[in-house]
């Protein structure tokens, strides 16, 4: 094609080449146009599909974290592979030198035997296991990576320490326990040393002679005057 | 740049965490949910492979809206994602056909390329009526360009963008842009040139 040509197209196709007359001069070009013409006639005419109501649910699970049927496409996605064809060839060559003078009916049989070995069932676990994984497949992942954690021995310097704070304990219930007891005891003995009989308690008295109330201090005065039913109070007033 | 139309929702989407599709999310996804499952369906190539490429792609969006910083349209990014995730889906999904597909004819005869064995297992709805064999078998011709170009057209013809808003959905220049889709037409005109004289010509 030359230059022009694909230069035409490319802005034929743009919407760009409207005032271009190069068609007129160029028959391929011509029916390039007539053919492009229907193509996008064709190509407007596919219908839209309006969503779906299956992908708003989808969205919805998606956006409530449920990533179980991504899970679901990725493991479906995953491609199961077939022995190669060379694998029985070789089985069949391993098994002709091994047979080597026995019988072709011998021979086949053994190639169908480890044939049917490729083919196990899956065991009846795997179908729990699954539904678990979709279920729940971060709590599942945790779980299978934490149980393939290597188990780690207690260093010697763990040990060393221990010992050591066992020694200490030791020696401290040998040696401060005994002399906490004997302190203990001097003090209670000490204190009863100590402390002397207690010595009666002597009360003062004194005695005062007023000639009248205004001589008494002001406690006595009240309660000379309870006591007189309010008779000595100054005035005679009752 | 242009305002985005999507600003105000985008931002008030990375303003709360998404836990449920209510609200500001709900809008968004309302918004978007018809354009997200019509690329992912145009790319991958069938309803349940779109379901999955769509629900992937929401689920992308909604992590990490509140990392998208405007630097380029909000609708180039979804685009972007649902490409990529329409990509992938069809990645895997052809890898798991044709490896089955090579289990069953081991020793068969000459059967042509993977990507036509991936190709003959889908099926399109509906394909007995004639508007609907024609509308599968330009699906088919879609499908069978290589993811580049497939999503190139996708946008192009299907979701209607702009060479810019291509370039800046893909991350390629305009030029390239322009190169894909003249690359996509002759291979489409390839396949789909004698569809299309059987369907005009009954």
């Amino acid at each position: 094609m030359e230059r022009t040509c694909r230069a035409f197209r490319v802005e034929w196709l743009s919407g760009a080449a409207a005032g271009l007359t190069h068609p007129a001069q160029c028959s391929s070009c011509a029916g390039w146009v007539l053919s492009s013409e229907r193509i996008l006639a064709a190509l407007s005419s596919l219908g839209r599909s309006s969503a779906p109501a299956e992908l708003e649910e989808r969205v919805e699970l998606e956006l409530r974290g449920d990533r179980s049927r991504r899970l679901q496409r990725a493991l479906n996605s995953l491609v199961r592979r077939g022995p190669p064809a060379v694998l029985d060839l070789r089985v069949a060559e391993t098994l002709g030198a091994r047979a080597a003078g026995a019988d072709e009916e011998d021979r086949s049989r053994k190639f169908l035997a480890l044939r049917a070995l490729d083919a196990r069932p899956a065991p009846g676990v795997l179908e729990r296991l699954l539904s678990e994984e979709l279920r729940a497949p971060e709590r599942q992942r945790v779980e299978r990576f934490s149980g393939t954690l290597e188990r780690l021995r207690a260093p010697a310097a763990l040990t060393e320490r221990l010992a050591s704070v066992v020694r200490r304990r030791a020696l401290g219930r040998l040696v401060l326990g005994p002399l906490a007891t004997l302190a203990a005891a001097g003090l209670v003995i000490w204190i009863a040393v100590r402390s002397p009989e207690p010595e009666p308690r002597r009360y003062r008295f004194e005695v005062i002679h007023a000639a009248s109330l205004e001589g008494l201090d002001p406690m006595a005065r009240m309660l000379a005057e309870s006591l007189g039913g309010g008779a000595s109070a100054p005035g005679g007033r009752r | 740049m242009n305002h985005d139309p999507d600003a105000e929702l985008v931002l008030a989407c990375q303003r709360i965490s998404a836990s449920s599709l209510e609200g500001e999310y709900r809008r968004l996804y309302d918004r978007y949910k018809d354009r997200v499952y019509n690329v992912c369906f145009r790319i991958a190539g069938n309803p349940s492979d779109a379901l999955d490429a769509s629900q992937e792609t929401f689920g992308i969006v909604f992590r990490r809206i509140r990392e998208f910083r405007f630097e380029s349209r909000f609708s180039s990014w979804v685009y972007r994602i649902a490409v990529n995730a329409s990509i992938d889906v069809r990645r895997r999904a052809r890898s798991r056909k044709v490896a089955s597909l090579e289990a069953m004819h081991e020793s068969g005869p000459e059967r042509g390329s993977k990507y036509e064995l991936a190709d003959r297992m889908i099926e399109m709805p509906s394909v007995s009526a004639s508007r609907h064999e024609f509308e599968a078998a330009v699906q088919r011709a879609i499908f069978r360009l290589s993811p580049k170009l497939n999503a190139i057209v996708v946008l192009r013809y299907i979701e209607n963008l702009s060479y810019e808003e291509i370039a800046e959905t893909l991350r390629i220049s305009l030029g390239t842009v322009k190169s894909r889709l003249a690359r996509a037409h002759d291979a489409l005109d390839r396949e789909l040139t004698p569809v299309l004289d059987k369907h005009y010509l009954g």
